[in-house]
């Protein structure tokens, strides 16, 4: 690498909020190199500097907001990644769209390292090279949407970018996301509860430099390529038109149409209300504008709605097709009432899957009889019941009552409540699923099973269905991909799912650290990311091969896995709820059964170089992958290491 | 008559102005259903079967479900259609 950086900044910002103190740091061009930016140097720091059985909520913890070297750049996307240890010992790493990480880039930074934890309320103002952090005693307690406002209104700049958390991360509700731009969040296991426990409610920035491409006309180049495969007429999409026009939204009729939609918490997949609940009927009815974030060429990915007339008028906020499967959880048969509880989620800084699947749970237990009217402080949380899902929400967030045993997530409320209660909540790791349906799609199975930093399909998501007539046989064979690709995109098939989920896995590792969404990699078909190795080799100037930008989301997901090993999780934590292995759906779907399950797991190990029994990288693997550190550690540790 | 309860999605929605609709039609086929349906929504059988490549257009969809069945993916036009079968298009 040169000496000069093109595409990073080279700076790294720490925040120490115990001593309220902030250094600027040289990004070592090591790190640079192996894990690129994003999510990958996320996990790196977050290895390297945490020590393994740490309190998640103690100051010894770290939040790490990173950019990647072409956020900033026209395909950016507006990508944030942020990470830390969450209270489930995993990691909590997570992006969000919007606009604060190109912000970032431009005041001169590629990360941001907050430790400690200060002793009142703080927000950061970060104005290029003048950092502040200045008193957020009169903001706390605010919603995101209020506090977006004063501190905006404060600084006296309606154009800075704000990150932030709302009451519900302050009263350490378990799996709070950050904010940003409204209503864009990510890092749902709790990187908001992290930052409440610092008492750090906001990180505010204005940046006024540039991003220095190293060769500007080159990428230009694979710029307008990359456009014209997101063109209707040539894109291999058959997606595309549906997406351009009505955004992810668009896939709840057609996922309700297959019985792909959770219902009822997942005891059954077809949802009656998914016509009610549509892209279609909320243009109809609403007024919708596409939100997007920083550089996004999808114009209608998120959606703005307002209601005018109702018991919900005035009633604003975002809508993504995820929420409307979070709605069939739980049941909801209204759209102006899941369109209310989706902005409440936004603006009391909740993540939305976290408060479906634990109502819903709690709405089987009443169903069941396990739990009754009074066990729930008078509210009947039936299927169904959106005032009691209101209300409910409002209590988790104050952990009032009830409310409190949900606030720790359904996994620990079942512990709690018993009665055989734990069968239905669903959760991995300990964190809620989200929304795609297990049953159906073998791949996603697998994928939240293995996840490291809890279920999330963007590590993994077949971004469409496939029409593999579309691939061209030539490019398969240039590829050499090393697996049936016909029969591991068939939904249900068990041969080729490990290998295809590394695959997945890895190529969305590299997509994260640059940054990219993933929603955008339309009409590769998910195998051929050659031309993001172009985007990186023309922004950095840095010479890698295809070959090694691969490896690089290798190696980010070994360290990951490395950094769960430390904490004590195993082969047995690498599963999905009983429901879904056991239990047939009354639509038809059958589950996935255990011995299914098992066959993929076991090919994906063997495909990740992990030991199958104990779903530890092996130690031929880490040496591999540069690694050699962490079979030290985990001989230190006394980890068995094969 | 046979009836089949038709469903509009996304940017088909846009062509037909309807999320759904129920009809009654002699139609065997779903090729003789998307050239029926184009009498009503001129274009949409050109979309589904463009003139120059004269199948299924890969870039469209099309599902059938038959008695509350989970809908499939239908390849060939000249899949045969029953009483109450629901057709799904985008």
């Amino acid at each position: 690498m040169s000496a000069k950086w093109f595409g990073w900044k080279g700076k790294m910002l720490r925040i120490d909020l115990s001593k309220g103190k902030f250094t600027k740091q040289n990004l070592p061009k090591e790190l640079a190199r192996n894990y690129i930016g994003g999510r990958g140097v996320n996990a790196k720091i977050l290895y390297d500097e945490l020590k393994a059985g740490i309190d998640p909520l103690s100051p010894d913890n770290i939040l790490v907001f990173s950019t990647g070297p072409l956020s900033g750049t026209p395909i950016g996307h507006g990508r944030t990644s942020i990470n830390t240890k969450s209270t489930r010992m995993t990691p909590a790493e997570g992006g969000f769209g919007g606009f604060f990480a190109p912000e970032l880039k431009y005041a001169g930074y590629d990360h941001i390292i907050v430790s400690g934890r200060s002793d009142k309320p703080v927000y950061v103002w970060i104005d290029d090279d003048e950092i502040e952090i200045r008193d957020a005693k009169h903001i706390w307690g605010k919603t995101t949407w209020e506090t977006d406002e004063i501190v905006k209104e404060e600084i006296g700049d309606t154009d800075i970018q704000v990150s932030y958390i709302g009451p519900a991360a302050e009263n350490l509700v378990y799996t709070c996301p950050v904010f940003c731009n409204l209503y864009h969040s990510g890092g749902r296991l709790g990187c908001g509860t992290v930052m409440g426990s610092k008492k750090l409610k906001a990180i505010a920035v204005r940046g006024s430099q540039g991003v220095q491409l190293a060769h500007p006309d080159e990428f230009e180049k694979v710029y307008i390529k990359w456009r014209e495969s997101m063109d209707l007429k040539n894109g291999l999409d058959p997606f595309i038109a549906p997406y351009s026009l009505f955004g992810a939204h668009s896939l709840v009729r057609i996922y309700g149409e297959m019985a792909g939609i959770q219902t009822r918490n997942a005891q059954d997949l077809r949802f009656e209300y998914a016509d009610e609940l549509s892209r279609e009927k909320m243009i109809s009815t609403y007024d919708v504008k596409p939100k997007t974030s920083f550089g996004c060429v999808t114009p209608a990915c998120g959606t703005w709605y307002r209601i005018d007339s109702g018991p919900f008028a005035g009633t604003e906020g975002a809508m993504i097709w995820a929420d409307i499967v979070g709605m069939g959880l739980v049941e909801i048969n209204s759209l102006p009432a899941g369109l209310y509880i989706r902005s409440l989620c936004d603006q009391l800084g909740l993540d939305f899957f976290h408060i479906c699947y634990s109502i819903a749970w709690a709405m089987e237990c009443y169903q069941r009889g396990i739990l009754t009217k009074n066990d729930m402080d008078g509210i009947e949380l039936k299927f169904g019941n959106y005032e009691g899902m209101i209300e409910m929400t409002k209590r988790m967030t104050c952990r009032e009552g009830f409310g409190s045993i949900l606030a720790d997530g359904v996994k620990k409320a079942s512990e709690k409540i018993g009665k055989g209660s734990e069968r239905f909540a669903l959760s991995i790791k300990g964190a809620e699923l989200e929304l795609l349906p297990l049953r159906i799609l073998y791949i996603a199975a697998l994928g939240v099973a293995v996840s490291e930093s809890g279920p999330d399909h963007t590590k993994f998501i077949q971004v469409h269905l496939p029409k593999l007539d579309l691939i061209k046989p030539k490019l398969l064979k240039e590829l050499k991909l090393g697996f049936d690709l016909e029969k591991a995109y068939k939904p249900q098939e068990v041969e080729g799912k490990g290998r295809f989920l590394k695959f997945l896995e890895d190529s969305r590792g590299v997509l994260d650290t640059l940054p990219f969404c993933v929603f955008l990699t339309r009409s590769n078909y998910n195998i051929d990311f050659r031309l993001w190795r172009d985007f990186l080799v023309a922004g950095t100037g840095v010479d890698y091969t295809y070959e090694e930008v691969m490896t690089v989301g290798e190696r980010i997901k070994n360290v990951e896995r490395a950094f769960i090993v430390r904490e004590g999780f195993r082969r047995r934590d690498d599963t999905i709820p009983r429901r879904m292995l056991e239990e047939p759906a009354p639509c038809g779907h059958p589950p996935v059964t255990q011995e299914k399950f098992d066959k993929m797991l076991d090919e994906y190990y063997e495909a990740r170089g992990w030991s199958k029994r104990t779903g530890i990288p092996l130690r031929t693997k880490l040496e591999e992958l540069g690694l050699s550190r962490i079979v030290d550690d985990f001989l230190a540790l006394e980890i068995e290491v094969e | 008559m046979p009836t089949f309860h038709l469903k509009y999605l996304a940017h088909i929605w846009v062509l037909t102005s309807k999320m759904d609709e129920v009809i009654e039609s002699k139609a065997k086929t779903i090729l003789d259903l998307i050239v029926e349906l184009d009498k009503a929504y001129p274009g949409l059988k050109d979309l589904f079967i463009p003139p120059d490549i004269g199948i299924l257009n890969v870039k469209t969809n099309i599902y059938l479900s038959r008695a509350r069945k989970p809908a499939r993916a239908i390849n060939d036009p000249n899949e045969k259609l029953m009483d109450g079968d629901i057709v799904v298009l985008y």
